[in-house]
């Protein structure tokens, strides 16, 4: 455990300080210092994908990110794609009707977008490769396929 | 048009909070709202709401949890559909937990459609009425010549007309008519119709509020650390490193465990990992999977009390077969960990938790929470006066999943305990380790299933013995001759309901056993299974549904092999067939998974197709990735790694079909789960001449 600190991070464009100990994950420090609370926790371990966020762009859980290591960086959250679900991706998710229970949707949102980016069309594959990491216990898993497909194209990189 | 009368004990009041203040029609639902009367009138007791305000918002006030199954969405567009709105203009709101309202609330069985089916479309169709009637009055025309239509009460003739807002009030006024009339279904605009769910952009934008998200002033998170041994205990904590965590303010002991205050989660995580503790392991320290099994199998040897006639139906037959099948715990991993948050203030206890069953929670929040007198004043106040618990509220959340385990009520215990102690208002939330450990599990369970045949190979007589497990199920197979018992043990290991609860095993013993006869016969299992449903056309129609959409009897590319499982459940009929390949190489491949349902009328076919969907997406999990093993008196998995879900690329594409039918609607919730696990397993033997008797599948063995 080291000593309290304080830190800088780029939250969704914006500048943020929080005071916490170097080793606090980036989940914790969105959720219960920023409460940003769109990005979830579940498994704590990197495993279920629920906490996606993007860091500097890229895919990443954020409940296996250290502040101290998110430090000076460009974080964007669930909150910093849309206020009113306008992204292309989120569009797709409603014309798709993707979620059910919805707690997993958010992280999905994230992983989708980041390969969206990366691979403006991706094929099957290619999804299952890139959303092989964010999980969905009630089975939502064939929508989300289709809502990539739907919004391949629209997202810019 | 069908006309109802709105009989006494289900009839509709109105009330309206003052003059002016628009319409406000109570309804029953299904069984809910029950015959007693705690507040004496005529035997009503409503558990749904539809609110029309002078403003024109149309609100309607649900009891049922919403947890994916999309609940919500379907109650309230029957309501819409006779009310003549679109789903647009309605706002749907989570009731709170009132007994007297509502009466005893639970989400559970795949049962809110089929209850609310009717009680939904009688409460718009008799609000339709009354703002009818009231324009009528208003223009004084015959109301015959008046119509509704979206939001609006028009008199064409006259061209006069009125917003539902505008004539609210003077609709409060009239009496509710005696008798409604629904519409006719041919005329429907929504029931039928896929239609997207009313809180799916706060879902996708990460705005909507789960009760693990709420902050209140001054809150403290908990964390509990259970005795990694079921049913042990502390014998002593040391927390001198637990309270140096930064952010740790105190750590308590309650019955349930040790429990880490912090002021956020993290800190609470890290104080609960610094504690040392010395667990008094109890009784069931030696417990373990292997130990449990022998205990059925050992009952299972014991059970000589077989109904004789059915004994000798076996006993004679000319073909005999017996075997074991053996299905594992399974835990829930509801993607939002167990949570709950409690506030008690102003001599009231206020709890924000995902439940699928506010009033139990509502029960143990005020036995809890109250003095002793306090509570039985309010017990009494409930049964003489018809009042509720006011001294707890329960603001019922969505549900980051529930499958069954937010049937329990040990998060609110647990969390209404620490905040008594901590005079805090505390969020409760279990690190995913503690949900996995310290689940109500899908029980373990042995099935020694019995047949004998015929000449022909046909059934004679069948039995089965279901040990663990909650109880057996007949087959819904025409045999002469059928029964079975049950046995239930307690292993020591919790248990409880897990999606489809008694089906998700009895589906995968009956569907293996029958694939098994029909083998034995050296018949096609479709057309066993078939012979054996002669009395049954709607069910037969949905099993050779799925089977003709997946091509059985066809030609299949090299390698590929079909199975085929059939359920009938939750007032629905589902069949499932699976095409996958199977080889030492490259192992099990699922290419598809055809499902057919007939669940009667259907409101939303689109959560219809999505619950299949789902439903065979958590049972292929169950059937594939993994189980919950006992070792040493303790879960041995602990996190997503270990106790994994399937992933979207091990997830074949899922083609659901839905028989039209008139019938009234079935549940959906649940009956996509049971056939899968069967399907797979009678794919495999199709695919390696190995019966699957057992799950997991463990390709291992298999390919051995």
């Amino acid at each position: 455990m080291g000593k309290m600190a304080r830190f800088v991070l780029t939250v969704n464009g914006e500048r943020r300080e929080v005071e916490a100990e170097p080793d606090m994950p980036l989940l914790w420090v969105l959720r219960d210092l920023l409460d940003l609370t769109g990005t979830k926790y579940s498994c704590g371990i990197g495993v279920c994908g629920m906490c996606n966020v993007h860091l500097d762009g890229e895919l990443t859980p954020s409940c296996s990110v250290p502040v101290a290591a998110a430090s000076g960086r460009e974080v964007t959250t669930i909150e910093g794609i849309s206020p009113d679900g306008s992204h292309p991706v989120q569009q797709a998710w409603l014309e798709e009707r993707v979620s059910q229970c919805g707690y997993c949707q958010p992280g999905q949102v994230m992983a989708a977008i980041a390969l969206l980016r990366r691979n403006p069309a991706p094929d099957d594959a290619a999804i299952d490769e890139a959303m092989g990491g964010t999980l969905c216990r009630c089975g939502s898993y064939p929508r989300i396929r289709r809502a990539i497909h739907r919004a391949a194209g629209k997202v810019g990189t | 048009m069908s006309t109802l009368q709105n009989p006494g004990r289900r009839s509709f009041m109105v009330t309206t909070a003052a003059a002016g203040s628009g319409l406000l029609l109570a309804f029953a639902l299904g069984s809910c709202g029950g015959a007693s009367s705690p507040n004496g009138r005529n035997g009503f007791r409503p558990n749904g709401w539809l609110r029309i305000t002078p403003g024109g918002r149309i609100i309607i006030t649900v009891a049922e949890a919403e947890m994916g199954q999309g609940v919500h969405t379907s109650l309230a567009m029957l309501v819409a559909e006779e009310l003549e709105v679109t789903m647009e203009q309605v706002e749907v709101e989570q009731a709170p937990v009132d007994n007297r309202l509502y009466g005893w609330q639970y989400t559970g069985g795949s049962t809110s459609v089929r209850e609310g089916w009717e009680p939904m479309r009688r409460a718009g169709a008799t609000a339709r009425q009354m703002l009818i009637e009231a324009a009528a009055r208003r223009w004084q025309v015959p109301p015959g010549e008046c119509r509704a239509r979206l939001g609006v009460v028009e008199h064409p003739a006259s061209g006069k007309r009125a917003t539902y807002g505008e004539l609210a009030s003077a609709a409060a006024q009239l009496d509710p008519p005696s008798q409604v009339s629904l519409k006719d279904p041919a005329r429907f605009r929504l029931i039928g119709r896929a239609t997207g769910e009313v809180e799916a952009v706060p879902v996708v934008t990460g705005r909507l509020r789960y009760a693990s998200d709420l902050k209140l002033p001054g809150m403290l998170t908990a964390v509990v650390v259970h005795c990694p041994v079921f049913g042990g205990g502390v014998r002593s904590v040391a927390s001198e490193a637990a309270l140096q965590v930064a952010g740790v303010r105190r750590v308590l002991e309650i019955e349930e465990g040790v429990v880490v205050l912090a002021e956020h989660f993290w800190a609470a995580q890290q104080g609960a990992r610094a504690l040392r503790i010395e667990w008094d392991y109890g009784a069931a320290a030696g417990l373990d999977s292997a130990g449990i099994r022998k205990l059925f199998q050992s009952h299972a040897d014991r059970f000589d009390s077989l109904d004789q006639e059915l004994a000798r139906a076996l006993e004679s037959a000319p073909r005999r077969l017996e075997v074991d099948y053996h299905i594992p715990f399974q835990a829930h991993a509801v993607p939002e960990s167990i949570c709950c948050t409690v506030h008690i203030h102003d001599g009231i206890c206020e709890v924000w938790v995902p439940t699928q069953s506010p009033s139990e929670a509502q029960e143990v929040a005020a036995r809890l929470s109250l003095s002793r007198p306090g509570y039985l004043l309010q017990k009494l106040k409930g049964k003489l006066l018809g009042r509720p618990f006011d001294a707890v509220r329960i603001h019922n959340m969505r549900l980051g999943g529930g499958f069954g385990r937010r049937l329990e009520v040990d998060y609110v215990v647990e969390a209404v305990k620490i905040a008594k102690l901590a005079q805090a208002p505390v969020r409760l939330l279990w690190p995913r380790e503690e949900e996995i450990q310290h689940g109500y599990y899908r029980p373990a369970s042995l099935h020694r299933m019995r047949a004998g045949l015929d000449q022909q190979g046909m059934p004679l007589a069948w039995h089965q013995l279901a040990v663990g497990a909650g109880g057996f199920r007949s087959p819904y197979y025409s045999i002469p001759a059928k029964g079975g018992d049950t046995l239930k043990l307690e292993s020591g290991v919790p248990t409880g309901s897990w999606r489809s609860v008694g089906s998700s095993y009895n589906a995968f013993v009956i569907e293996g056993f029958v694939d098994e006869l029909a083998a034995a016969a050296g018949r096609d299992p479709l057309d066993y299974r078939l012979a054996l449903l002669e009395d049954e056309p709607r069910f037969r129609a949905v099993i050779e549904l799925a089977a003709e959409k997946a091509g059985w009897g066809g030609r299949l590319p090299e390698g590929h092999h079909l199975g085929l499982a059939a359920h009938p459940g939750f007032g629905s009929l589902v069949a499932q067939v699976v095409e996958l390949s199977a080889d030492r190489e490259r192992g099990i491949r699922i290419h598809r998974i055809v499902c057919a349902i007939d669940c009667g009328q259907v409101v939303n076919p689109d959560t219809v197709k999505a619950q299949m969907e789902g439903g065979i997406i958590f049972g292929l999990t169950a059937t594939l990735a993994g189980a919950i093993t006992i070792r040493n008196g303790r879960v041995e998995q602990s996190n997503l790694h270990d106790f994994p879900l399937l992933r979207m690329g091990e997830v074949p594409p899922i083609d659901v079909y839905i028989v039209p039918s008139s019938a009234p609607p079935g549940g959906v919730g649940e009956p996509g789960v049971p056939p899968i696990a069967p399907a797979v397993g009678n794919a495999l033997y199709a695919a390696t001449g190995k019966r699957i008797r057992e799950l997991p599948v463990k390709p291992e063995e298999l390919f051995q």
